[in-house]
């Protein structure tokens, strides 16, 4: 303190002078109207820049509630869009014939969500119980098939997909009729595994292979894929077909559940029958 | 006492010469505004500092509420008297080391003299032409007037400090 005052008593004259020259500058511009309005125009605009980076910094340390503040209405913005909205008025469609009887509905359906990457793959479908979807239905694209329906709830389904360990289905190969058995092998996505056909049976690549009559799951000759390739595998005298399949698993938007009519008929009589 | 009301009435007189004779006088030299009043801050003897920047600051500030422009040549005036000693010691003759710094021609001699009056009024011109415009913005024309009135002041300054304090001798 001792040291303060004597410094000032040292350099006194500075500082009165200082003093007496704040006061003529505070004078020139508190009452001289040019340099006043020059002085508030250069102070405001000091203080603005610096209250305006202040205001900067004090943004950027906001940055997390203004994220979500900015997410809560994207999120009450996206749950107004009509993709957020589930309809129910859709229709089942049905062919009326008067000569056939009705054995297949196809219920359309979109694909909410997908995977073709994992070693068992599911779809979800935007459609549920309400519009007639059931357990362990087929699912088809327009191209051909692409799974089971496995879990329904009221207004979604899980389909399990062609790509999964546990999917199977009767198979056969259009030219020549011959009945096999399609799995997945769990390696290509666009690649499904053909088993039991015998090694007499005449095989080209390019040839078709849809639905056989036997499965209850989907109609008799929906595509499944054509055959790409053949390897014959000698200890049970029987081909391993590679199918290229005709869905695009990967990039499926529209979808149809195959409601088969008949099927319970068909299993009352088939003791001890699991469907395929 | 004498020597107080003698150097009152030297402002007095600087005062009514300043207001009423030399802003009054039709501008012979454009931008020229002769300024003499300063000339009683170098006439002050020597005295305290703080004393003298009181005196300046006073009397700058009774000038500037005749102008109505307050504030300027006290701004002018106070800095004047703080560089008042420093300058003279800056300026003064080398042989006059311990004697007592005065800012008479008698003291410095003729040329000296001019060179501090020429350094004080720039200073002046300076301070008040910038404070007057309060702006750099045209800063070259500001400096040319302070230069022009610099010349002009320091003419009547050194007329002013012949007639009233020239010495043959040494003795103020």
């Amino acid at each position: 303190m001792g040291n303060i005052f004597a410094f000032l008593l040292r350099h006194h004259k500075f500082f009165v002078f200082i003093i007496l020259e704040g006061i003529c500058f505070s004078l020139v511009v508190n009452y001289n109207r040019d340099q006043g309005s020059a002085f508030s125009q250069f102070s405001s605009e000091v203080s603005g820049s610096v209250y305006k980076s202040f205001a900067g910094m004090k943004y950027y340390f906001h940055l997390r509630e203004t994220n979500d503040s900015l997410m809560a209405e994207n999120a009450r913005l996206r749950a107004k869009m009509n993709n957020a909205l589930y309809f129910d008025t859709a229709k089942t469609r049905s062919i009326n014939d008067t000569i056939f009887k009705q054995r297949y509905t196809f219920i359309p359906c979109d694909v909410v969500n997908n995977s073709v990457t994992s070693m068992n793959n599911y779809l979800t479908l935007g459609s549920g119980k309400k519009m007639g979807v059931g357990k362990h239905l087929g699912v088809v694209s327009t191209a051909g098939i692409v799974g089971i329906t496995r879990d329904v709830s009221e207004h979604f389904s899980s389909v399990l997909s062609v790509l999964h360990k546990d999917f199977t289905v009767s198979a056969e190969i259009r030219e020549n009729k011959q009945i096999g058995t399609v799995t997945w092998d769990g390696r290509n996505p666009n690649i499904v595994v053909m088993k039991d056909i015998p090694l007499n049976v005449r095989l080209k690549t390019g040839m078709h292979v849809v639905t056989s009559p036997f499965s209850d799951l989907f109609p008799a000759g929906t595509p499944v894929g054509y055959v790409v390739k053949f390897e014959a595998n000698h200890n049970d005298a029987n081909y391993t077909v590679y199918v290229w399949l005709c869905s695009d698993i990967r990039n499926l938007r529209k979808v149809y559940v195959v409601n088969n009519l008949m099927r319970d008929e068909k299993q009352k009589i088939e003791p001890g029958a699991e469907s395929k | 006492m004498i020597t107080f009301i003698k150097y009152f009435l030297l402002f007095l007189v600087i005062l009514v010469l300043q207001v009423f004779v030399l802003d009054q006088a039709p501008q012979i030299i454009p931008y020229a505004r002769p300024v003499l009043f300063f000339a009683f801050i170098i006439a002050l003897p020597e005295m305290y500092d703080l004393w003298l920047m009181g005196i300046a600051f006073t009397g700058g500030l009774l000038l500037d509420i005749l102008y109505g422009t307050p504030g300027i040549n006290a701004a002018a005036c106070v800095l004047l008297a703080y560089l008042k000693v420093p300058l003279i010691r800056l300026i003064k003759k080398d042989e006059e080391e311990n004697s007592v710094p005065s800012g008479h021609i008698t003291y410095l001699g003729f040329t000296r003299y001019l060179i501090y009056i020429l350094v004080v009024s720039l200073l002046f011109h300076f301070v008040t032409g910038f404070l007057s415009v309060f702006t750099f913005a045209q800063a070259g024309q500001t400096i040319l007037r302070a230069i022009v009135n610099t010349i002009v002041s320091v003419i009547l300054i050194y007329i002013f400090e012949i007639i009233f304090f020239y010495r043959r001798s040494a003795k103020i």
